[in-house]
């Protein structure tokens, strides 16, 4: 984890713009599914990256300010909703999994895991907002299938990305 | 990917066929009764409509319009001026539990099965 201030800074505001960068090209294809919620989720790439990279606060920071600048570029308060739950349920499962089990799981199996609680968070803001249990207990199975391929999809990024991420020179992160 | 990774994939992947198969169950033991569709805006309920008789209305909320449209035992919503678009292309729904939801107007349809003449939920489909 980098311990100047400055670089670290830096690199918090280089992921976060990757990441709306991502999602902004996200919603540029077209993903006409039949169900509510199913996306790519490419800034779930970031959020991986930056569980391995950074602290617990420093990732909790970058996903916040996504979240948020997101939905003052494309938002609307229910797509907030949505990807706040389901961007902060991620996380902590992702870190607490790295934190713990690291060298159990590679990149690829922490973001299926990962996908995974983003579904459990847009099931649990769909029952809030819907008021009913079997609103999302009947979309949870389609939405943790779809999760599960685009957390390998982005799983796989990532370990590609960090990869060369690793082979820059180290005094970069110090 | 290591060994963990599968394990940790066909576990989800295993999660989501047990619940897919916990709500066909839960749906199919209460087929046959009459069933309702529950229209809500803002997780309230706002009407309730047979199932068995065709019927199509435009449902006004304060964001603009949906359609929502009963027909052969199905409903579903036709025509919306939303943003994605999502629930008009969301398949008929027939069985309990079974939803149609539009996130930006906040609208959802649900099935449910009505037990007895007084229109009484039925607890197994709630």
């Amino acid at each position: 984890m980098p311990s100047h201030n400055n670089k670290r800074l830096v690199l918090i505001g280089m992921l976060v713009s990757a990441a709306l960068v991502l999602g902004y090209f996200e919603r540029l294809i077209p993903m006409n599914f039949s169900f509510p919620g199913i996306k790519l989720g490419l800034a779930n790439i970031i959020t991986l990256m930056a569980v391995y990279m950074f602290g617990f606060r420093e990732v909790m920071t970058i996903v916040l300010l996504r979240v948020a600048m997101t939905a003052f570029f494309a938002g609307t308060g229910v797509s907030f909703l949505y990807s706040l739950s389901g961007g902060m349920l991620s996380f902590l499962a992702m870190y607490l999994l790295v934190r713990f089990f690291r060298r159990h799981f590679s990149m690829v199996g922490v973001s299926v895991f990962g996908a995974a609680f983003h579904n459990l968070g847009q099931a649990l803001v769909l029952g809030v907002l819907t008021g009913s249990l079997a609103v999302p207990l009947h979309l949870l199975p389609y939405l943790l299938v779809a999760g599960t391929a685009t957390g390998l999809l982005t799983g796989f990024t990532a370990l590609y990305f960090y990869n060369h991420v690793q082979k820059l020179p180290s005094r970069l992160f110090k | 990917m290591v060994r963990n990774d599968w394990f940790l994939l066909v576990g989800v992947l295993g999660l989501a066929i047990a619940l897919g198969a916990f709500n066909l169950v839960r749906t199919t033991q209460v087929q046959g009764l009459a069933m309702q569709v529950v229209v809500k805006v803002d997780g309230k309920e706002v009407k309730t409509l047979p199932l068995e008789e065709d019927h199509e209305e435009r449902l006004l909320t304060e964001h603009g319009y949906n359609v929502v449209h009963i027909e052969g035992g199905e409903a579903s919503i036709t025509d919306a001026d939303c943003r994605d678009q999502i629930c008009v292309r969301t398949r008929a729904i027939s069985r309990p539990g079974e939803s149609v939801v539009c996130l930006p107007y906040r609208v959802t349809l649900e099935i449910r099965g009505r037990s007895g003449e007084g229109g009484e939920v039925d607890a197994v489909a709630q």
